[in-house]
């Protein structure tokens, strides 16, 4: 049964479109990819503004937290780049925000992300899988170690490591594949939904 | 033709055709759909077996990381998920990261949590889209109530039953995100694993999941589901089919003609490699 829906309508239409690119360019799908681009930044003009009515200036006025307006400034800042002669300001908000970024990424980094891994690595020599792990890793540190000149040994572990990348980014590629037909599954699955048939 | 003249012609075949083929091949099987057995493996039981262990009225973080265009590989687990915290009594509170997320948390919201007569405010809340990446997320683990002064329909969240319980971290007692991108898993690991000792699971693209797998190794996320297929598992798990299970067919077909395509352009390649050695 054909869909009544506007939406499912829409959807399965401007689907058609850019599959359309498959056979080549076209005005049909140009309309198509410039409709996604424009709602997508359009949407997330919204939510940005709504972000900034909930979080910036709700609290600011309404309930008199006005160390708040330190960051509304900052963030300001950033649009000076549009105003000759003042642009080198936006520099002090990126670098507010650069500083608050750094600061929240090593707060947990060396303990996540370097403490953790070796800890996951240190494993006994019992198991095929736990083998695996050891050579991989020590592998790659040898591939990309550029500090000094190695010797053989440093050389075929380096090899292996070499090896074992490319293993991964085969694993990374079958998951492309993956995720590309997933998407295209569902792209199609709109276009069916246009008939009816979910 | 013989195999020989084949095989040359397969290196220089329009590229249009394989288009065609791989179109095909997703459409057949959504038109007509074939059953395809679904072995749930690890990564789908283990995150079943915890929600199925945590009492009722626990509280589970979601953050739907969700853009429009991952929707088909990320919202299906993303529904079986909070289908099965809803069915199992968890409290649920919903927030996103990115712009896109609200609208699909809005859309489970829609598909489970009203069919299934869930109170908002009482068994669920969404708190709505947070900017500020991996800052905000550090922000809202440590206080809810200052990150968020309404929810996203505008209640004002300490008016909000549910995040009378809520305040930090510490009062959630699993973090389920799904992300198509951006810090991911790593950032919440960074903010919610180390610093709180949170559960983490994530679920995330297929290109995304080796990345995260070191994580998986190292203890620090609990499950990471990948991509469609574990949504379809999921799905299986709780008894629930929706859209991962039912493009798991069409997955399929297309990996099938994907790997025939890589197989027979090897082979043409190495036998046009003998010929030109010949020559």
């Amino acid at each position: 049964m054909i869909s009544e829906s506007l939406g499912i309508w829409m959807a399965g239409l401007l689907s058609i479109a850019i599959f359309s690119y498959l056979l080549g360019d076209n005005p049909v799908f140009k309309l198509a990819e410039h409709m996604f681009v424009g709602a997508g930044a359009g949407h997330a003009i919204t939510m940005g503004f709504g972000n900034i009515r909930d979080v910036g200036w709700i609290p600011m006025v309404r309930d008199g937290r006005i160390t708040i307006i330190v960051a509304m400034v900052a963030g300001l800042l950033l649009y000076s780049r549009f105003v000759r002669g003042y642009s080198w300001l936006a520099r002090w908000g990126v670098a507010v925000m650069v500083g608050i970024g750094t600061g929240v990424l090593l707060r947990g980094l060396p303990a996540a992300q370097i403490l953790a891994q070796i800890r996951a690595t240190m494993i006994p020599l019992n198991s095929i899988d736990n083998l695996i792990i050891i050579l991989g890793t020590l592998g790659g540190i040898s591939f990309f170690m550029f500090t000094f000149k190695g010797n053989a040994a440093t050389h075929n572990l380096g090899l292996l490591g070499r090896l074992a990348m490319m293993v991964c980014f085969g694993a990374a590629f079958g998951n492309a594949v993956f995720q590309r037909t997933g998407q295209a599954a569902g792209a199609i699955q709109n276009m069916l939904k246009v008939f009816g048939i979910e | 033709m013989s195999f020989a003249d084949f095989m040359l012609r397969v290196q220089s075949v329009d590229t249009r055709i394989i288009r065609v083929l791989v179109f095909l091949a997703i459409l057949i099987p959504l038109v007509n759909p074939l059953p395809v057995p679904m072995v749930v493996t690890d990564a789908p039981r283990t995150l079943y077996d915890f929600i199925e262990q945590l009492p009722p009225g626990s509280v589970m973080l979601v953050d739907t990381n969700i853009s429009a265009a991952y929707r088909p590989t990320l919202y299906g687990t993303a529904e079986a998920v909070f289908s099965h915290a809803m069915r199992r009594g968890l409290r649920v509170v919903l927030t996103s990261f990115a712009p896109e997320g609200p609208m699909f948390n809005e859309q489970m919201i829609e598909s489970v949590a009203v069919p299934a007569g869930k109170v908002y405010g009482v068994d669920y809340v969404h708190l709505g889209y947070r900017a500020g990446g991996e800052g905000a997320v550090a922000e809202v683990l440590r206080d809810f109530h200052g990150a968020y002064d309404t929810d996203f329909h505008g209640n004002r969240v300490a008016d909000i039953p549910i995040m009378q319980d809520v305040r930090t971290a510490r009062d959630v007692s699993l973090v389920v995100i799904h992300s198509a991108g951006g810090y991911a898993g790593g950032g919440w690991v960074r903010q919610a694993v180390d610093p709180y000792g949170l559960p983490l699971a994530v679920s995330v693209t297929g290109v995304m999941a080796p990345s995260h797998y070191p994580y998986t190794d190292a203890g620090q996320i609990i499950a990471l589901l990948s991509d469609m297929k574990s949504g379809a598992e999921y799905e299986t798990l709780i008894q629930r089919p929706g859209v991962s299970l039912a493009g798991m067919g069409a997955q399929t077909f297309a990996h099938i003609l994907i790997i025939l395509l890589i197989f027979l352009s090897n082979v043409s390649y190495f036998a046009n490699r003998g010929r030109r050695a010949k020559k």
